[in-house]
């Protein structure tokens, strides 16, 4: 999937000589967290976020900060004075704006978020603004592609096969020490892990097979040195299986 | 303030057995960005956000690395990975170190919590109990309901001059070298700045004064290194072309 496919379009824009209270209520009106900001010739200039409003005079949150320290640093307080008291979109706004192109991953959509801490990021096709992506775009993608994931495999072989595929892609390897149980369209998880990363690795998967409700898991955590051979120790630890592998029962 | 007064109650709570899918369902129908995840005694015990459910195999965003890296990698921490990308139950990929605050605590704690921990939202916690929610879009609601309203009553010149003054002698980052004139409503800000971040602050300092109907820029901006004197760029008037 492209930024363009989650995108949202018809986006709300504000100038940077709009008022800052306008745009705080047309965020609020239309529950949204971000407006772009752009000039007269509809170049994108910045972006204003819920993020730039929580450092204000009216609610009393400004930045603080002991007088020695003050002294040292009297420009940055200009710069915090402006964003606490300004009246214009273009004193509190954020600039530069982190974008994208329509035709990027969500994939690098995803690590620019992560990377620049940012919420939202606005798509544009050459200099126009075209859309924005934001993670609650993101999420109703997700919803969808959750909504319209295949139904589980049909027959225990089948199941079997599939959960052999996905476990080979993984770069993460099934312990020896682990026995799966297919039956009736259930998968039981039985024997021994050395790490509860694993336990909780293993049910992820197997209920990306099955379903969720249709995983069972009987897996008991043993530290790592108990299950090097000689497996001395093993014995005690593990409940009654058919033995590690996987495992077909009719 | 305090944050009993603006958080969100009650608030949409999960149980760690909830389905992701179900949980993202909710997320967008209820215009909320995380739920807090409770156990059946109703203790917190995870925050399930926008955020944990965008490194998805879904979505084809979970992380790619070349192999040579997974090599070296754990693989008990490849597991994990595993786990958040591919997990399909809220407790299995929710955050469970929770960022919580109190009810009597300040909206400044509030909000330097979110600054300090790069969060969006914090439960609210009273004896042990989420009794409500506040994010960032509350803070923004509280300060749409506090902003002024329409401009205050015109003042005279000497009342818009004496309160100027009174302003500016409360900042700490105010030049010495700056001075004022006040005309008919319109403050007319003089001369010498040596950071042009002060050009903006004073800017705003004087709109903020009450009966101000303008304010003109005369500033000057000298580099205090070199001792060049930069008139503010935008007002400067270009050179004719090909000069």
């Amino acid at each position: 999937m492209r930024a363009n496919d989650v995108m949202s379009t018809g986006v709300v824009t504000v100038g940077p000589d709009t008022p800052l209270i306008e745009a705080v209520r047309l965020m609020l009106q239309d529950e949204i967290s971000g407006l772009p900001v752009v000039d007269a010739n509809g170049r994108l200039v910045g972006i204003v976020t819920e993020g730039d409003l929580l450092r204000r005079h009216e609610i009393g949150t400004e930045r603080y900060s002991p007088r020695w320290i003050e002294a040292f640093r009297m420009p940055a307080l200009a710069e915090a004075f402006t964003r606490a008291h300004g009246r214009k979109v273009s004193d509190v706004m954020t600039s530069p704006v982190v974008t994208a192109d329509p035709e990027a991953s969500l994939s690098e959509i995803v690590d620019a978020m992560e990377k620049r801490q940012v919420n939202r990021v606005p798509v544009l096709q050459g200099e126009n603004l075209v859309g924005i992506v934001s993670r609650a775009d993101l999420l109703r993608a997700f919803a969808h592609a959750t909504a319209a994931a295949p139904p589980p495999p049909a027959g225990d072989a089948a199941i079997q096969e599939k959960l052999w595929q996905d476990l080979s892609k993984q770069p993460w390897t099934l312990p020896a020490t682990v026995s799966i149980v297919i039956r009736d369209g259930r998968i039981d998880l039985r024997g021994a892990v050395p790490d509860e990363r694993y336990r909780h690795a293993l049910k992820a998967l197997a209920e990306n097979v099955v379903g969720l409700s249709a995983v069972e898991d009987h897996l008991v955590t043993v530290p790592e040195e108990a299950l090097k051979p000689p497996m001395r120790n093993l014995a005690k630890f593990l409940p009654a299986t058919d033995g590690p592998g996987l495992n077909v029962q009719d | 303030m305090k944050i009993a007064e603006l958080m969100t109650s009650p608030v949409v709570t999960i149980r760690p057995e909830t389905s992701i899918a179900e949980a993202a369902r909710l997320m967008l129908d209820r215009h909320v960005s995380g739920l807090p995840v409770v156990n059946a005694e109703g203790a917190l015990v995870g925050i399930l956000t926008e955020g944990d459910l965008i490194r998805r195999v879904e979505l084809g965003t979970e992380p790619h690395r070349p192999r040579w890296v997974e090599f070296f990698g754990s693989t008990g921490r490849h597991a994990e990975e595993y786990v958040l990308t591919h997990g399909r139950k809220a407790g299995e990929i929710m955050t469970s170190e929770v960022v919580t605050i109190g009810e009597d605590a300040s909206l400044t704690d509030a909000v330097s919590l979110m600054d300090k921990r790069h969060i969006k939202r914090l439960p609210v916690l009273a004896g042990g109990r989420v009794i409500g929610i506040v994010s960032r879009s509350d803070l923004v609601r509280a300060l749409a309901s506090l902003s002024p309203g329409a401009s205050p009553a015109p003042a005279t010149d000497a009342a818009i001059r004496a309160r100027l003054r009174s302003e500016l002698a409360a900042q700490n980052w105010v030049p010495k070298s700056v001075t004022f004139k006040v005309r008919g409503g319109v403050v007319d800000l003089q001369g010498v700045l040596f950071d042009d971040r002060c050009r903006g602050a004073l800017r705003v300092l004087a709109e903020n004064v009450p009966g101000v109907t303008k304010v003109e820029d005369r500033m000057i901006w000298v580099e205090p290194m070199t001792g060049i004197a930069i008139i503010d760029p935008v007002a400067a008037p270009s050179p004719p072309v090909g000069s």
